[in-house]
């Protein structure tokens, strides 16, 4: 009897132009069989903007995929190096600064 | 003087010539030297027995007057018992041929007639269908008995197509057609119903068709069994139904799958079983009452779901498609922070996803002037979800706000300090000190 534990992006969505949903399973299985399987899921995006009272306070930051497993970071570059998807991230950012619901 | 006078009182003259012999004079054959006899000596109306003849002929007997037929003109015959041939035709008890493409040979009584052809009993009886003198074209089209095995057997183009053996099974050579339809490429095809009669509880299967052959019980089989109440009938693969409703596999090293259409009970059963054991489940069931049963999940193909279109609906309804179902866990993404202690967890039903997150810190050093917005929601935002602090430490409030909206939008996680006859303004990181931290949770859309 041989218990294991793997994990997968069983999915890796793109919504709305910039937003990179994964969905990472834990698979546990008994003999090849599986016996469980959970979800943990996050959302990238292409960055953050700087901040601060500088000039370049609107600037964006872009988001560090090096930690990132290598079909995330492949699908968020391919996405997020379309056109103008870090601009209009980025406009989209600035324009929901002061946001009010 | 020759004499001319022999009596009882003496000879006259010793020169007697058949002239001198009375007419009715009995002489005794031993008087007589020799009898050479031709035809013309034998009386029109002599009985000469057979055995007197040199040669015996052929000859009849038993019949009307001894001979079967009379010529009764040139090359045709009439036979004293109803037989006759006018050279081309040959009738037999009859004076009227059969139809034209059959009255070469015309046998006809008014009861049960036949025609016996009597062979050894190691050969064969046949009739021929031949087109040529030599050849295979002799025996084009033949029937054929044989007595070696008691067999019959149809002949056609030379080669044997169809037999009955002497069990009373019967066999094509080659594809048959069922209904005025040729086979059409397959072994046998039917053209109308096809009705299997032989009823009764059986062991073995009404239907089986054959499978790859690759491994044992990758036939595919039908079966029945019934009783007063009814029958269930069956349909697998390595799965064979047997008497009393139980179902075996034929091979149990391999998996099976069965369905029963349960008759008795008005329920369909779909049985399976896993390699390498004799065990059968039965995983799904519908039954009568319009319940359905399965010890399995329902795994929906993605953008499918239930659809529950025939239920009442309310106005503005947009979808009533439930097309999803995800819990897990995600990670508030809080910026740079020391110690940090994050954690969430969702729960997605079709388009509403309820997020539960905790974050906390010893310190942080993001800009003080920054909006304060958590990163990592599990699933984006369609619009904005409102959520609600649970529980919360080391958030100052400005003072003319009394109270810290939370809401989600697409761009995360976001607080709004709420004041009495004052706008909403943004919570920056300033305001949030060091052991902070914050219990929260919500819905929003996708």
């Amino acid at each position: 009897m041989a218990i294991t534990k793997t994990q997968e992006n069983d999915k890796i969505e793109v919504v709305n132009k910039w937003n990179i949903q994964v969905r990472c399973a834990s698979i546990i299985k008994e003999d090849g069989k599986e016996l469980t399987r959970s979800f943990s899921r996050k959302v990238l995006v292409p960055g953050t903007l700087k901040g601060g009272d500088g000039a370049d306070k609107d600037t964006l930051v872009e988001t560090d995929l090096s930690s990132e497993d290598a079909d995330v970071k492949a699908i968020a570059e391919s996405a997020w190096g379309v056109g103008t998807v870090k601009a209009d991230y980025t406009a989209f950012l600035v324009a929901n600064k002061s946001t009010t619901p | 003087m020759a004499l001319s006078t022999i009596n009882s009182s003496g000879i006259k003259d010793d020169s007697i010539v058949n002239a001198d012999i009375k007419s009715d004079a009995a002489i005794a054959k031993s008087k007589l030297a020799s009898l050479d006899l031709v035809n013309a000596d034998i009386n029109a109306s002599a009985a000469i027995a057979l055995s007197k003849l040199a040669s015996t002929p052929a000859v009849l007997t038993g019949s009307t007057n001894n001979q079967i037929t009379t010529v009764t003109s040139a090359n045709a015959i009439q036979g004293e018992a109803n037989l006759t041939f006018d050279g081309s035709k040959l009738l037999i008890n009859t004076t009227t041929e059969g139809a034209a493409n059959a009255d070469d040979l015309t046998i006809a009584t008014t009861g049960t007639t036949g025609i016996t052809i009597r062979s050894g009993d190691t050969n064969t009886g046949n009739i021929y269908f031949s087109d040529a003198t030599t050849g295979t074209g002799e025996f084009a089209g033949a029937v054929e008995y044989s007595h070696d095995g008691d067999s019959l057997r149809l002949h056609a183009n030379g080669n044997e197509r169809f037999r009955i053996s002497s069990d009373g099974n019967a066999k094509f050579v080659n594809n048959l057609g069922v209904g005025n339809v040729d086979s059409g490429g397959a072994t046998l095809n039917v053209n109308g119903n096809v009705s299997v009669s032989a009823g009764g509880n059986t062991a073995w299967s009404k239907v089986s068709l054959s499978g790859s052959g690759n491994s044992s019980g990758d036939d595919f089989s039908i079966n029945n069994w019934g009783d007063a109440e009814g029958d269930y009938w069956s349909i697998g693969v390595n799965s064979t139904a047997n008497q009393s409703g139980s179902h075996a596999k034929t091979n149990d090293a391999k998996r099976s799958v069965g369905v029963l259409l349960d008759g008795r009970m008005g329920r369909m059963i779909l049985q399976t079983s896993q390699t390498s054991t004799a065990t059968i489940d039965s995983t799904h069931t519908w039954d009568r009452g319009g319940d359905y049963t399965l010890t399995g999940n329902i795994n929906l193909a993605d953008t499918k779901g239930i659809n529950f279109a025939t239920t009442s609906d309310a106005g503005g309804m947009t979808s009533e498609l439930l097309d999803d179902y995800e819990e897990g866990t995600w990670t508030p993404t809080v910026g740079t922070v020391s110690s940090g202690n994050t954690s969430g967890e969702y729960t997605k039903i079709g388009r509403l996803v309820h997020i539960k997150g905790f974050v906390a810190w010893s310190s942080h050093s993001n800009t003080g002037t920054d909006n304060v917005v958590f990163g990592g929601l599990p699933f984006t935002p369609a619009g904005v979800g409102y959520l609600y602090l649970g529980d919360s430490r080391w958030i100052n409030l400005d003072s003319s706000h009394y109270s810290l909206g939370i809401f989600a939008n697409s761009s995360g996680i976001n607080f709004k300090e709420n004041g009495d006859n004052t706008n909403a303004q943004n919570l920056i990181w300033s305001q949030l000190g060091n052991d902070t931290f914050m219990g929260f949770s919500g819905f929003y859309h996708v």
